[in-house]
């Protein structure tokens, strides 16, 4: 409210005083006097006069549009609030220790959805979730930027090349220096970008609050990475590690299930519910074994096609322990392959603890380990499958 | 150019690799005549000449897979494997005087009861047993648009009368030579029709031929010349064997088979099954009952478990208790390993390695394996 009370006065003030401003000053102190010092006092009570007055036609539409939104806002939160309060009334549960999760419990109770999409359902969150929040004003009330790089258009990520550019030729000049005096830099404390990986696109948009094209990302990798490359770059770990985030997936991974022993000291690991399609499969391994293969209490005849026994075979051929174990499985739900699938990625799974940590790599690349997230493409209504059109007929 | 001179360069890299590789040869034994096998040859194959592979098995007895692969390798060799062994064994220790043995040859699909079947036939011909033969109980009863005609014998019984005559046909090709040499002859008048009747003292090879040719009594005929042939039997005139591939189609609940009149018929209501069903009692001695089940033989609906009491039932154990029960395993370690080294040498294996890989696939099942090779 005070913005817009100071939005109301300048506008005021400055249509009074226009022609006498114009025949005063406009050439000299078309900007910048905020900036500028002056000794002089008849031009000091001026400039307080102009900083009154002049306020730039991008801060005034800006102060519009953020006084539009903040009221939007308010009455959106209102909004919610009450209607948080109606559902907790509804719910015949305490308002007051009411909380999002039994909102969306609550929705999901009264309005049950037969749609598909998630985003297709109806939702009920605080607005600021709802609604994308607003850049803040990115320069002063005479129009000029706060940001040194306002003029590229992407300051904060220009900020940051320009950043890794200084960076860099700072370490050029220490190496030199070191060099000077017959020290080579210490390969010790190189840096290596072993077990993380670059803040992706999107993250970096998000950092920057900037949209990105991938050819600047391309950009910022090439940069980031020639700076990790420098033999001296430990110095500068932390600005590098700023832009690196860990590899977390890899050390779920890594990280082997537990081993069992039998009563004649036999280890194994059962690995619970591994999912393919609809197919859901137990899987033990016991190691050391002979080869022997149960399958819902079949042998691999469990499988007719050559297709689902490969897929079994694969990941014992892959670690070479194809004769080296035993394998229980008990599969249910989905098809041949979901199931070929599910008992894989069990067996897999429980190989880890069997197998020495470069072989789980090696299975992590190959993608033995990856849970396959696919599932059934819906049919559309309309088509004969999901994809397939009906035979198009002109009459 | 390029092209060509590219392919000459594959031919020679694939010579010297020939010549590195030194192709095995499988073991094999000497003996041709399945009644001088022995435990020594277990494992090992045996080729059968062509001669008599035409004389049993030219109308049925080997599975098309075996016989295409023998045309392409131009021999008919069997491995020698412990179950058909031990059925010769136990057939040559036999004492005939006592009512006909059963016994009943079950495995998994695949694993080579048909083959060790086909052994055992080869033992029983060369023994002059008269083979009373069924190469395969389904194609019977499988597979519509076979003629179907009510009985006008049996009441309330099916007759399938060219598959009857086709299988006389068969038996006569498996046994012509034999019966005429033993001259064997009906011991009453039998009358067809008013006009039709075989007197007393006709040979069996008459009997046949009759059936042949007036297919519409030839199930009549089925069941006439299995008759004699236990009696004759009894008498000590000849010795028989039956041998029945696919038997638990017999037990199954339906057939594929219509008659004329739309009536759908179960097996049970077949003259020839009835004929089949008659063959395995053991009222006769001076021979030995060979049943084969196989899950394959089964209704798509039943096939789970390769057990004799699961795929023949409750009714069928009754009717073939006491029966001695020879299981076909998968192939053992040497089995497996000579099976492969004949495919090497044979070329229907161009590459050695992989056997830990093919083990695993075909978890050691011959026919599996032979099917898994041909491509590679």
């Amino acid at each position: 409210m005070m913005a817009l009370q100071r939005l109301f006065n300048n506008l005021a003030t400055s249509k009074l005083n226009t022609p006498k401003l114009l025949s005063n000053f406009v050439p000299r102190c078309s900007y910048g006097l905020n900036n500028v010092g002056s000794d002089d006092p008849d031009v000091e009570i001026i400039e307080k006069k102009i900083v009154e007055e002049k306020t730039s036609l991008a801060m005034r539409a800006y102060l519009q549009r953020a006084t539009q939104y903040n009221s939007f806002m308010q009455q959106q939160t209102h909004e919610y609030n009450v209607g948080k309060r109606h559902l907790a009334n509804m719910m015949g549960v305490d308002p007051e220790t009411f909380t999002q999760s039994d909102i969306d419990v609550a929705i999901d109770y009264l309005f049950p959805s037969g749609l598909y999409d998630p985003k297709a359902r109806p939702l009920m969150k605080p607005p600021s979730e709802v609604f994308p929040s607003k850049k803040d004003a990115e320069f002063d009330e005479s129009g000029r930027p706060f940001h040194v790089f306002f003029y590229t258009g992407k300051p904060n990520f220009y900020l940051i090349l320009h950043n890794i550019a200084t960076k860099l030729s700072e370490l050029n000049k220490f190496e030199d220096s070191l060099r000077k005096n017959n020290i080579l830099p210490d390969p010790d404390k190189k840096l290596t970008s072993l077990g993380s990986q670059w803040l992706s696109k999107e993250d970096l948009e998000k950092l920057t609050v900037e949209k990105l094209s991938d050819h600047e990302y391309k950009n910022f990798v090439i940069a980031i990475e020639r700076l990790l490359k420098h033999p001296c770059s430990y110095k500068y770990g932390e600005f590098i590690s700023d832009y690196q985030k860990p590899m977390i997936s890899t050390k779920a991974i890594i990280e082997s299930a537990p081993v069992e022993y039998t009563k004649d000291g036999r280890a194994f690991v059962t690995v619970k519910d591994c999912p393919r399609k609809d197919a859901r499969a137990d899987v033990t391994v016991y190691y050391p074994g002979t080869g022997k293969l149960s399958i819902n209490g079949k042998g691999i005849e469990f499988f007719d096609d050559i297709q689902a026994r490969e897929q079994i075979l694969f990941p014992l051929l892959f670690t070479d322990m194809v004769d080296k174990v035993d394998i229980h499985a008990t599969v249910r739900g989905g098809g041949v392959s979901g199931k070929a699938g599910a008992i894989r990625f069990g067996i897999s799974w429980s190989l880890r603890s069997f197998v020495d940590p470069e072989t789980v790599e090696r299975m992590r690349i190959a993608g033995l380990l990856q849970k396959d997230y696919r599932r059934r493409e819906r049919k559309k209504p309309g088509q004969a499958r999901a994809r397939r059109k009906f035979t198009w007929k002109k009459r | 150019m390029r092209a060509y001179r590219r392919l000459c360069g594959y031919a020679t890299a694939a010579v010297k690799q020939e010549t590195q590789y030194q192709i095995p040869t499988a073991a094999r034994t000497e003996k041709k005549n399945p009644v001088d096998h022995d435990s020594q040859d277990v494992s090992k194959f045996y080729t059968i000449d062509p001669k008599t592979v035409s004389n049993i098995f030219q109308t049925g007895g080997l599975p098309k897979p075996f016989t295409e692969q023998t045309n392409m390798f131009a021999e008919t060799a069997l491995m020698i494997r412990q179950p058909a062994l031990e059925v010769i064994n136990s057939l040559k220790s036999t004492d005939f005087q006592k009512p006909a043995v059963r016994y009943l040859l079950y495995g998994q699909t695949g694993s080579g009861k048909s083959l060790s079947l086909a052994h055992i036939l080869h033992y029983a011909y060369s023994s002059k047993f008269i083979l009373y033969h069924i190469p395969y109980v389904p194609i019977w009863l499988k597979y519509d648009r076979k003629e179907v005609n009510w009985s006008s014998s049996k009441n309330g019984m099916a007759d399938i009368p060219l598959i009857a005559a086709q299988w006389l046909k068969h038996f006569v090709h498996q046994n012509g030579a034999l019966l005429n040499e033993l001259n064997l002859t009906t011991s009453q008048d039998y009358v067809w029709s008013q006009r039709e009747t075989t007197p007393q003292g006709t040979t069996l090879n008459e009997l046949v031929t009759h059936g042949i040719n007036r297919a519409k009594y030839a199930c009549d005929c089925m069941d006439i010349l299995l008759n004699e042939l236990k009696a004759h039997c009894s008498n000590n005139r000849c010795k028989m064997l039956v041998a029945i591939d696919g038997f638990n189609a017999f037990f199954n609940e339906k057939t594929d088979l219509k008659t004329e009149d739309r009536v759908k018929v179960t097996p049970q209501q077949i003259t020839m099954v009835q004929t089949g069903l008659s063959a395995v009692l053991s009222d006769w001695n001076n021979g030995a009952i060979i049943m084969v089940t196989s899950p394959r033989a089964a209704l798509n609906t039943k096939r789970e478990s390769h057990l004799p009491i699961y795929l023949i039932g409750r009714q069928g154990f009754e009717h073939i208790d006491p029966f001695i029960p020879v299981m076909v395993p998968e192939l053992s370690t040497v089995e497996f390993n000579n099976m492969l080294d004949y495919y090497e040498e044979k070329r229907w294996l161009q590459k050695p390695g992989g056997r830990k890989e093919l083990e695993f696939l075909t978890s050691k099942l011959p026919a599996d394996l032979m099917a898994r090779c041909a491509p590679l």
